[in-house]
């Protein structure tokens, strides 16, 4: 299916002939095995499949750029920009099959370059029909040439991602490509998931290729009223899905708690503090053992889980770092979805960024709610004078944080003042700019966010409603909820400049 | 990254006879203009500071420079007329020093990354100090 000049047709030939050997003796166990997925937008896999699958019944192909999103325990490709063909940019032999012609290929290595470091290319082309596509003989020597030819001429750089689809009307397969520089050997990786984000759904699918166990955990046999919702498919759903739980707090435990029972398979929890008897009256889980031992909030939380979860052998992980810290961005990245609860803007300021770059999508969720005791611990008596749960969804094409104005330069930079100048402000009485000290809180407006957060989730991962909704709005004085109009603003410098970066994003790391 | 680009655009604070110093303190770098003539100087006793100061997040210019204050030293300084504290000001510990912090924020003045710099900042201080109370 691709094409190149015939003398560098020539030489990838013979490339592959001396290096025929190598190929045979390669041995991949040698290697730690990492999963393989892909992401991408709806609005791009539409146009990428729209595009090459309109060849039907001919063969069709478009060349897309790709980046690398490093996790712990998975690479995944993110592909975006997809390079339309124009007239003469593909041709054909026996009629059906199709080639890319050098001049597509030099367009695509030249936007690539224009691109940036780390990114790569991608290319699917076409079986029309339905059923699961088949790589045809045809298909495995063209992506050894074409890796041969891109790594080995030095048109993409040795860590540069290389991704080959092939997609027939109704499935999708993906195999990343290698160049070994030493050996020769081309690598070929499957791909076993593939993630689509779109404005009002993340479609999670694993493909034929999928080895990871997971795919094959048996439906939990206490889910029979759920399985009545989603059914078991969507049962099986939930049990593959990472939910990355940033704070762990009040309104944190009580959805740590919720996506356990609710048949989540695996939860990772980040939270800095340790459980305090004045957190037990607005959270889930934990408990006045708890904060008699100072348990990390993170620990109390996720290691309470198992005891409840629907999945039985729940995947777990805590980290009492914060969720800034450098070392926990590997673990972050194996997430397919953040839950984000937490006072502190930086944080928040961190995961919106993220979000956005490699294609994580994020709730984030918050309440506050304004008394006339806000400041006063003791007080007798009290006049709730608002209150309100806000939660945001946060998804590559869709408004940021810093689009809804939730973060600002001004919030940013209060955060980070510091601790000696925080307290003298508040003992001379300067505290407009600070709120109060510890926020008015209570269960069930927690309870209220935490159920909000949920609904989303559910929205996010089942489709629901089919419609974006970025922001939702419960108003606790007047009891009633509203999705409220929310747009990206064009050039923002924090969604617009760093979606889809991926591992080349400048992520705002605690220092 | 962003340290540096906080460093750079300080090193174009300096003015003749004054120097100008960037500390690290935790997410955070500390911008000290050492032997600072504030414009109205006259208005306040010293009319020549020992430093101000302000500080800068890390993820400068995404983050503005803190917007609820700066500080000077000495922290003894008076309005020249009344002899008294200059208003919305007092004592604090920056850098384990004690400074005289200004409470002051512009409040017409929205911080804007794509066109904002610390030269900017400091005109936005600089009016505070034309205020002479």
């Amino acid at each position: 299916m691709h094409s190149f000049s015939e003398k560098a047709l020539r030489r990838v030939i013979r490339l592959l002939r001396s290096r025929r050997a190598e190929l045979a003796t390669s041995d991949a166990s040698e290697v730690p095995r990492r999963r393989l997925e892909i992401a991408w937008t709806a609005a791009d896999r539409e146009a990428i499949e729209l595009v090459a699958l309109a060849a039907a019944p001919r063969e069709g192909a478009i060349v897309a750029l790709c980046r690398m999103s490093t996790g712990a325990t998975r690479d995944t490709y993110i592909v975006l920009n997809p390079i339309a063909p124009v007239a003469g940019d593909l041709s054909y032999h026996r009629g059906r099959l199709v080639t890319v012609t050098a001049r597509y290929w030099n367009r695509a290595i030249d936007q690539r370059a224009d691109a940036g470091p780390g990114t790569g290319l991608c290319v699917l082309h076409t079986h029309p029909g339905e059923g699961v596509p088949v790589w045809s003989g045809d298909d495995d020597r063209a992506d050894e040439e074409l890796a041969r030819f891109l790594f080995g001429e030095g048109f993409l750089p040795p860590d540069a991602p290389l991704l080959s689809l092939v997609a027939s009307h109704s499935d999708l397969r993906g195999r990343a490509l290698n160049l070994d520089h030493a050996t020769g050997a081309v690598d070929m990786r499957p791909v076993e998931r593939v993630r689509t984000l779109g404005p009002d759904r993340l479609a999670v699918a694993s493909t034929i290729d999928r080895v990871w166990p997971r795919d094959h955990r048996e439906v939990p046999i206490h889910a029979d009223r759920s399985v009545r919702v989603f059914g078991r498919e969507g049962q099986r759903l939930l049990a593959d899905v990472h939910v990355a739980l940033v704070g762990n707090g009040g309104v944190g435990s009580i959805v740590g708690d919720q996506i356990a029972r609710w048949g989540v398979g695996r939860v990772s929890g980040w939270d800095p503090d340790v459980v305090e008897d004045l957190n037990i009256n607005r959270s889930g889980v934990f408990s006045f053992a708890d904060a008699a031992l100072k348990r990390p909030k993170a620990q109390a939380l996720v290691e309470a889980l198992p005891a409840f979860a629907l999945v039985r052998d729940l995947d777990t992980r805590w980290s009492q770092h914060d969720v800034r810290d450098p070392r926990e961005l590997p673990a972050l990245l194996d997430a397919d979805v953040v839950v984000m609860l937490v006072d502190d803007v930086r944080p928040r300021h961190f995961i919106n960024r993220l979000a956005y770059a490699h294609y994580i999508p994020a709730l984030d969720g918050g309440n506050a709610i304004r008394s006339t005791a806000e400041n006063d611990a003791n007080a007798e008596s009290a006049t709730v004078e608002s209150g309100g749960v806000r939660v945001s969804h946060l998804t590559p094409g869709g408004p940021c944080l810093w689009c809804t104005g939730h973060i600002n330069a001004r919030r940013l930079s209060l955060a980070f003042r510091p601790a000696d100048d925080v307290a003298a402000d508040r003992a001379r009485g300067y505290v407009e700019h600070l709120g109060p000290e510890h926020a008015p809180s209570v269960m069930p407006v927690n309870s209220m966010t935490a159920a909000l957060i949920m609904c989303r989730l559910q929205d996010l991962l089942f489709g629901l409603s089919g419609r974006a909704v970025p922001e939702v709005y419960f108003d606790v004085m007047a009891g009633t909820l509203d999705e409220l109009p929310r747009a990206r603003q064009s050039g923002c410098r924090q969604c617009v400049r760093w979606e889809g970066q991926a591992d080349g994003a400048q992520l705002p790391f605690a220092e | 990254m962003s340290r540096q680009v906080v460093k750079d655009q300080a090193a174009h604070l300096a003015r003749p006879g004054a120097t100008v110093r960037c500390v690290d303190d935790g997410e955070t770098v500390v911008v000290i203009l050492e032997k600072y003539t504030p414009p109205n100087g006259e208005a306040y006793l010293p009319s020549e500071l020992d430093a101000l100061a302000f500080v800068v997040p890390a993820v400068f210019p995404d983050a503005s420079p803190d917007p609820s204050g700066f500080f000077v030293s000495p922290p003894t300084l008076v309005v020249a007329t009344s002899k008294a504290q200059p208003q919305s000001s007092g004592a604090t510990t920056l850098l384990g020093q004690q400074w005289l912090k200004f409470s002051w924020g512009s409040k017409v003045h929205s911080w804007n990354p794509d066109t904002d710099t610390l030269a900017t900042h400091l005109a936005n201080i600089e009016a505070r100090f034309h205020r002479g109370t």
